[in-house]
């Protein structure tokens, strides 16, 4: 019977890995809901064992990133100290609120978060010019576009903080990363190049992470076993999802998966 | 990109490799022969994953006040002053 049960749980971090990473939305978003609704799991340990698999996600794809020097360290510190506030934050109240409006907060972040990602698909990312000064938080990048290394700038430091702090906050209060949320806002208001706003992100959602889980652990909000279990296949379902990204076309299968989105949220409306 | 920032990424996976190591090994422990030492296994596993950012974030500032970059250094101090608070409030409750 447990083992059945920890199999399943491995079997939908897997899975919830490997659709978040084909989105590059992280594990969290549809391993929090497949535990509360397929495993009948109360919302705060799902969102425990959520924030798990994040900072796992977090650590494997920034540890592989790094190499590609697209990751901006500085940028990252400085908007750490707004996400991280979020999470403290949203972990504080996620131990205050009722099960029915944690749900009801998943389902109208779910929704929200379906709706920025078709608005992605069909929107092309904003590529920096090129700045002749990259500033005290920019850097360079490679653009495909220009075939060479340009210099961006970071632009309207104080909305890319709210912009993390908001992000933080969700994170803390689902357990889920909040990297799309933070993504979009960089690359459109502040500057970033996607690819660097993509990589910089997947390295904070980990300390992001990291400023709520203690206090999901010392609730007794983490079953151990259940969270060694979907931690697992979280890392499994990842890689799987990053070999599949890389040889499948991704525009259909985005639309497919947002559409999945959509039905999780409502479900989760239903469900409070 | 930096010796720092290698240094950096090697925390990062070497955090998450042991994390990861425990919990597999304790969870085949725990459905094996469930006891104490499964759940020691699992405990640890989960308390170093999530020490896993935390070391990134105290070596970013260690590396910021050793290049004397004074700015980042309080920006990495402050994360970890959030951190410090998150871990208080943890083991107060």
């Amino acid at each position: 019977m447990t083992l059945i049960a920890i199999a399943g749980v491995m079997a939908l971090g897997a899975l919830g890995g490997m659709v978040g990473a084909l989105l590059g939305l992280g594990g969290g978003v549809f391993l929090v809901p497949a535990l509360t609704l397929v495993y009948g799991l109360p919302f705060r340990e799902a969102a425990g064992i959520g924030l798990m698999t994040v900072i796992a996600t977090s650590s494997v794809v920034s540890a592989q990133r790094v190499g590609d020097g697209t990751v901006n360290f500085r940028l990252g510190i400085v908007l750490e100290i707004a996400t991280t506030l979020g999470g403290l934050a949203g972990g504080l109240t996620a131990q205050a609120l009722s099960p029915r409006t944690l749900h009801l907060a998943f389902g109208v972040v779910a929704l929200f978060i379906a709706g920025v990602m078709f608005r992605q698909i069909s929107r092309r990312a904003v590529t920096p010019q090129g700045d002749p000064d990259a500033g005290w938080l920019g850097g360079e990048f490679y653009s495909d576009e220009h075939r060479r290394r340009l210099t961006y700038r970071v632009r309207r430091l104080p909305l890319a903080l709210v912009v993390s702090f908001i992000a933080g906050n969700v994170s803390g209060l689902l357990g889920i990363g909040g990297g799309i949320l933070k993504v979009p806002a960089l690359n459109a208001w502040c500057g970033v190049p996607l690819r660097v706003a993509a990589t910089t992100s997947s390295l904070m959602i980990g300390v992001t992470a990291a400023a709520s889980a203690p206090l999901y652990y010392s609730a007794g909000d983490i079953p151990p076993l259940y969270a060694a279990a979907s931690v697992l296949g979280v890392m499994v379902g990842t890689r799987g999802g990053f070999w599949i990204a890389e040889r499948a076309r991704a525009r259909s299968l985005k639309v497919l998966l947002g559409m999945v989105l959509v039905f999780v949220a409502v479900m989760m409306l239903v469900r409070a | 990109m930096s010796p720092f920032e290698i240094l950096l990424g090697r925390t990062l996976g070497i955090g998450v490799t042991i994390a990861t190591a425990l919990l597999a090994v304790g969870l085949v422990l725990a459905l094996a022969a469930p006891g104490p030492a499964a759940n020691l296994l699992l405990q640890i596993g989960l308390l170093v994953l999530m020490g896993t950012p935390m070391a990134r974030v105290l070596l970013t500032c260690v590396e910021y006040v050793r290049e004397r970059d004074w700015f980042f250094a309080l920006n990495a101090a402050g994360v970890l002053v959030v951190l410090g608070i998150t871990i208080w409030q943890a083991w107060r409750s």
